[in-house]
């Protein structure tokens, strides 16, 4: 479809960065020692024939839609594509993509039904929240109060067009392009922009790793009959809360199949080792209700304080660093709990197995079939014995 | 079809002959209300300059009521167009081009050895004039001297090239 853009308003919207960011990740290469307020980027085609595209640098200009639209034109006869998926690429090239794709079984008409289509965006806003909030923390489970900055995250991403083929729910995140794209287009601008990873990719990136997790995790739990692979999975940011925003799909009688994928921003790389593509079937839809119950029920361990007698401690070289074994009670049980210190924890400890003192700390405690662990350890001090059966660990058997 | 729209058509024929007799491309406005008709570009590596391939946007405008006399000619523009002209903040420095075309009809002359568009048209640069206020329309004066010519547009684009404004 031959469409020509002439909407002021829309083409107003394309920013200069957005258009540079798009340019550089399409092969166009900018033409230098030139000066004034349109800058000029050349591309070579097969032909040998170069062709310039001419870029407006002030968007507040009487005369940037117009220049936007020649723009416009140019690059969809350069790359032989329309304007309306070109507009789409260059709105997208300072955002993170994510697409939630909805497969129906057959029907390849781009239309499911209302409920559905409620059910697909619901997933989308839950696991986006569940990978903002695990961006913040790792968890098994957040309260209903999320963290701030993981709702403040998620309100600031927009959906985009959806796309015909299947039902495909598309969000966009803004993130801040590389210091070597914005200073192409602000080359005298003090750049407020700093070389740390912006939120909004960190949140993407945890999202990535995720669902592959994710995905791994309800094969594994399939196949073992067993639930530990979602526990470990939480380091990687799995929670029951993103578990919920997959399995909210359970309800669809249509849908046989999920597909989510991210694309990087073209103006800020992302790490090439990050899978990017993560699929749920039906019936993962179900294991993932499951798993999320599960977590749920195990996330009071979050934040919780153990104490016992350190049992052995470790220190494999010089630095103060090592793991700690706490005969603690856990569940009504006495268990070996792993704790990793350094620095002035592991002094603390050292001190509490040498007086025969129990050792008190607090953090997120996580178990599988082989060992108890506590994670994120924190807050540590020493606590006299209240009687001998604190010490009794030290001479029987544990788990 | 009407005076008014034989005026405008005429008007964007003869800059547009002007334009591709001097080697330009010539563009005709593709996004509305922006009072540029035409846009001239010059083709990559057609004039060198440390601004680039030079642009010009030129709004067209047509009248029959200048008889040739004095050194300049008035016309009056409407206060949008008037606005959009002497816009200081553009990417692409924009002239107005008045033609003038006889009373009658006798704008154009044709035989096997010629073709004859009449009668002339002239240039202005509005950039930086003043605001006008409330009022709804204002007069400008265009130089008789700036005949938009061939060599005149050449001469505008070379200076757009190596100045970046006229």
């Amino acid at each position: 479809m031959k469409v020509t853009i002439v909407d002021r308003q829309a083409l107003g919207a394309l920013s200069p960065i957005e258009v540079v960011a798009y340019l550089r990740a399409s092969g166009w290469i900018e033409a230098h020692g030139l000066e004034g307020p349109l800058r000029t980027w050349e591309r070579r085609l097969d032909s040998g024939e170069v062709v310039d595209a001419r870029v407006p640098m002030h968007p507040n200009w009487r005369d940037y839609a117009p220049l936007m639209s020649q723009l416009l034109e140019v690059l969809s006869e350069t790359e032989a594509r329309s304007q309306l998926a070109i507009f789409r690429d260059i709105g997208e090239a300072t955002s993170d993509v994510i697409r939630f794709r909805a497969d129906s079984g057959g029907r390849s008409d781009g239309t499911i039904s209302l409920e559905d289509s409620r059910r697909l965006s619901e997933c989308a806003y839950r696991t986006v929240l569940a990978a903002a909030s695990a961006t913040v923390e790792r968890k098994r489970a957040f309260p209903a109060r999320k963290p701030a900055k993981a709702i403040e995250f998620t309100d600031s991403v927009r959906t985009g067009q959806t796309e015909r083929g299947s039902y495909v729910v598309t969000l966009l995140s803004r993130v801040s392009p590389a210091l070597s794209t914005a200073q192409a287009v602000l080359p005298h601008i003090e750049s407020p922009l700093s070389p740390e990873l912006p939120f909004s990719r960190a949140v993407t990136i945890t999202m990535a790793r995720a669902l592959a997790s994710l995905e791994a995790a309800t094969l594994a739990s399939v196949s073992a009959s067993s639930m530990d692979a979602f526990e470990a999975a939480v380091a990687d940011g799995v929670s029951a809360d993103l578990c919920d925003g997959i399995a909210v799909l359970q309800g669809s009688k249509v849908i046989s199949r999920l597909d989510i994928t991210l694309s990087w921003s073209s103006a800020r790389p992302g790490p090439p080792d990050v899978v990017r593509c993560s699929s749920f079937t039906p019936e993962a839809f179900e294991v993932l209700g499951e798993a999320a119950t599960r977590l749920r029920e195990r996330a009071a361990l979050d934040g919780v304080e153990i104490s016992g007698p350190v049992v052995e401690l470790t220190r494999p070289g010089e630095k103060l660093h090592g793991e700690a074994t706490v005969a603690a009670i856990v569940e009504g049980e006495r268990r070996k709990v792993a704790v990793e210190l350094w620095g002035d924890s592991w002094k603390v400890a050292d001190e509490a197995m040498a007086k025969r003192w129990l050792l008190v700390c607090r953090g997120d405690l996580h178990r599988d079939s082989r060992q108890s662990r506590l994670k994120n350890p924190r807050d540590f001090r020493l606590m006299p014995p209240k009687s001998d059966d604190d010490h009794s660990a030290e001479d029987g058997e544990l788990e | 079809m009407f005076v008014t729209a034989k005026k405008e058509q005429f008007s964007l024929a003869f800059i547009h002959a002007v334009v591709t007799v001097a080697g330009f491309k010539c563009k005709y406005a593709f996004v509305d209300d922006d009072s540029v008709d035409i846009d001239v570009a010059a083709s990559r590596g057609q004039l060198s300059g440390r601004f680039g391939a030079p642009q010009i946007g030129i709004q067209a405008k047509c009248t029959e009521k200048d008889d040739g006399s004095g050194d300049r000619i008035r016309y009056k523009l409407k206060a949008k167009n008037y606005d959009d002209l002497r816009e200081a903040h553009l990417h692409i420095p924009r002239i107005l081009v008045l033609v003038c075309v006889p009373s009658d009809t006798t704008w154009l002359l044709e035989s096997e050895e010629s073709l004859v568009l009449k009668r002339a048209a002239y240039w202005v640069s509005l950039r930086g004039a003043e605001p006008i206020g409330e009022q709804e329309s204002k007069t400008v004066y265009i130089p008789r001297v700036n005949r938009f010519t061939v060599d005149a547009l050449a001469s505008m684009m070379k200076t757009v090239a190596s100045e970046g404004q006229l």
